[in-house]
């Protein structure tokens, strides 16, 4: 078989076998608004909480008000005493406590900030015990500062910190999450797909007749994988309004290593398994592991140095790396040149291990009737 | 012996019989427990890489970067008058965050110019780490404070006594751990249910298995029991792990996260039933447990609460079993009183019936048709 014939007859098994065709096409469309639908909301809100006011004075009533006024916390109560704030935590009802003491005013007004304040969160979600914290934080640091300068007590005398997030410009988690964890769902339903046909084609007793058959399976599976891409970084982006910075000339070189690494990587795979439902039995619990070594939520400095190295033998890492740089903090190609370089030298291990494979081995079909399996 | 000992015998031979399914059951596990384990085995990322964009060089200036190097969650990669400079660095992934010294910091000759904190929001967990830890320690600088105490780390609330319940350390190991390990082993066991299932499957119809063999309903039962079996001792050891090993410690019944286990694994066998039996075809039912299983942890809620999430989502999250069990086990964690623990038990326990009881039926079914 010649290179364009097994090519086009590679598209055309993809798109006229249903397996193949809802991993590699529908998968890809269901998954751009599933993934991201538990995110859309961008940022924790209304984090119930109760309060204990000891205090009783202006301040701390003030403050209690402006509790109202940021999105992350609510307060669903006033209790009179610690005894009844921790029973609302055990009981689930609140996810902190804020307590004032009786000498909250008192602190204040002698400049010790924060003294007379006791804070207890709910640590088991740690994330949220941070967006209370971060709330709480700021309503304090508010209320202080307006006491201060009702009273004309304000000392003014730091400079004020401003903090501003890059690439994300919201610090929203939908646009943290989504743009790296599309990196992953790319990867995963084209090695699916191309490891599925490959075994399948194991099954079925089908070896390639030579290099040029191999080459053509390969840029078929590749074409699929650009194609996703291209959809993800096009249109999906464009419709979830993720972030993008648009450099679309280096993203015409960047997507053809990815889709080719993939493609040679999920051939190879499939190329070692009897069938394609055991090629997705193993191939599919590698998902989460992979979403968190990519290296995005849990920095590769922070792993093991021979973990970080061999997550990069999943494409999707120096995808992750690659895409997210490109699309969402317009980086220029010289400052991808490594991602790239990794998935060329990823091309140049698994697509030679695949060509190989694809010549050699079939295997014999299990007939055993299902009772005696 | 009963049907259901009898199907637990039969999954047990098929398995060591079968390379594929044995791997999945026991190497599988190991492999990407471990990797888990390693990867969060440091806790809590630490030096993050920090650029001080320093445009007044004097004392003050020279005490922000001494402060933010000293400080354990920071570490200066860079110091350069440059803020492009430094945005590639961070565009590079060489830093995570830049610190703006504006010239005349502290003196008049500033105007009350601000100091600027830019951090990798695109990396929200650790940008978003490096610039709470920046602000607390540049505060600190600017005020004058020599220390900024141990809540400066995660907690932005200096000078405010803070009890962190559950995870008083602010451990990320604990807290990832504690997600990672069920949601590894919830998509996994989804996957191997599903299979064991699917071989008794001949031309997409039950009617050979369900005629061929005594007591079919115990027979499948006992087939599935052995999935949950090794779900739930692999989610024993990975908690043993986290509080034997590693010195982590539940405030609540570490036997009642046992239990809870269990009950996500007999209901993640149940929902595999399901999807073999109302698809008939294995790869359909492998992709539909990893829609189910694979996105379980976005939907749980763990990291990004859904208050404020849309209705599909809220929905979604609720259907999903891993939300009730992770809901069980943080509670665990805390400490909660009895009547939050029944609710998410009682959750649980409604897919093996419901769920596993249609998936049942519809292979039962498949006997009695001619």
């Amino acid at each position: 078989m010649s290179f364009r014939q097994a090519y086009e007859a590679t598209l055309l098994t993809i798109v006229t076998t249903r397996d193949l065709l809802s991993v590699a096409v529908l998968s890809v469309v269901l998954y751009a608004f599933y993934y991201p639908a538990p995110y859309s909301h961008q940022a924790a809100q209304a984090l119930p909480i109760v309060v204990v006011d000891g205090d009783r004075g202006v301040l701390a009533r003030r403050l209690i008000e402006h509790l109202g006024d940021t999105r992350a916390i609510q307060l669903v109560g006033e209790v009179p005493g610690m005894a009844a704030a921790r029973a609302a935590v055990r009981e689930r009802r609140a996810e902190g406590i804020l307590l004032l003491s009786n000498d909250f005013a008192r602190e204040a007004a002698a400049g010790r900030a924060g003294a007379g304040v006791g804070i207890w969160l709910n640590g088991s979600y740690l994330l949220r015990a941070e967006s209370i914290a971060s709330a709480l934080a700021e309503t304090i640091e508010d209320a202080l500062a307006e006491r201060q300068a009702a009273l004309g007590t304000a000392r003014g005398r730091s400079p004020p910190i401003l903090v501003h997030p890059l690439f994300n410009t919201t610090g929203g988690y939908r646009d943290y999450i989504f743009p790296a964890v599309a990196n992953i769902i790319l990867q995963q339903t084209l090695l699916f797909a191309s490891a599925r046909l490959v075994a399948e084609r194991r099954r079925r007793g089908l070896r390639a007749s030579g290099l040029a058959e191999g080459l053509g399976r390969w840029a078929a599976c590749t074409t699929i994988g650009m194609l996703a891409a291209g959809f993800y970084f096009g249109f999906v982006f464009w419709v979830q309004d993720i972030p993008r910075a648009g450099n679309l000339p280096a993203l015409a070189v960047a997507v053809p290593p990815f889709a080719g690494a993939v493609a040679a990587l999920g051939l190879a795979a499939g190329s070692f398994f009897r069938n394609g439902d055991d090629a997705l039995k193993v191939l599919l619990p590698t998902s989460v592991p992979l979403v968190f070594l990519a290296g995005f939520a849990w920095p590769h400095s922070a792993m093991p140095g021979w973990l970080a190295a061999l997550s990069w033998l999943s494409p999707a890492t120096a995808a992750m790396h690659l895409f997210t740089r490109l699309n969402q903090m317009g980086a220029m190609l010289s400052e991808v040149a490594g991602p790239i370089l990794v998935l060329a030298l990823s091309i140049a291990v698994y697509l030679p291990v695949y060509l190989w494979r694809s010549r050699i081995g079939t295997v014999a079909p299990d007939t055993r009737s299902p009772a005696a399996r | 012996m009963s049907a259901v000992a009898r199907g637990f015998v039969d999954e047990l031979g098929r398995i060591a019989r079968t390379p594929v399914d044995l791997f999945l059951l026991t190497a599988m596990p190991l492999l990407l427990l471990g990797s888990m384990a390693a990867m969060i085995f440091g806790g809590s990322p630490q030096r993050l890489g920090t650029v001080i964009v320093d445009r007044d060089g004097g004392a003050l200036a020279q005490r922000i970067a001494r402060d933010v190097d000293a400080a354990p969650g920071l570490s200066v990669v860079a110091r350069t008058p440059d803020l492009d400079a430094a945005m590639a660095m961070i565009r590079r992934e060489e830093a995570v965050a830049a610190v703006v010294i504006p010239r005349g910091v502290g003196t008049r000759v500033a105007d009350g110019a601000p100091v600027e904190i830019f951090h990798q929001a695109l990396f929200l967990s650790t940008g978003a780490l490096a610039a709470t830890n920046l602000r607390v320690v540049v505060a600190a600088a600017l005020a004058g404070e020599k220390d900024v105490g141990i809540e400066a780390d995660r907690l932005p609330l200096p000078g405010v006594t803070v009890t962190v319940l559950g995870n008083p350390t602010l451990s990320l190991e604990w807290y990832l751990g504690l997600l990672l390990g069920p949601g590894v082993l919830h998509l996994l066991i989804a996957v191997t249910a599903a299979a064991s299932i699917g071989v008794l499957m001949r031309e997409r119809s039950f009617a050979d298995y369900v005629r061929g063999v005594d007591g079919p309903a115990g027979r499948i039962v006992g087939r599935l029991l052995l999935h949950v079996a090794a779900g739930t001792l692999w989610g024993v050891l990975w908690l043993l792990w986290l509080t034997l090993a590693r010195g982590y410690r539940a405030d609540g019944s570490l036997m009642l996260i046992v239990l809870g286990i269990a009950l996500l694994f007999a209901a993640t066998a149940a929902i595999a039933l399901l999807l073999v039996a109302a698809t008939r075809e294995v790869a359909t039912a492998l992709s539909g447990a990893v829609i189910v299983a694979g996105s379980a942890l976005a939907y749980s809620g763990a990291s990004l609460p859904l208050g404020g999430a849309g209705w599909f989502a809220r929905f979604w999250s609720a259907v999903l079993p891993l939300t009730h069990y992770l809901t069980l086990q943080m509670d665990q964690v805390l400490g909660v009183a009895p009547a939050p623990f029944l609710r998410a038990a009682g959750a649980l326990m409604l897919y093996p019936l419901v769920a596993g009881g249609v998936g049942l039926w519809l292979v039962l079914r498949d006997g009695r048709a001619r």
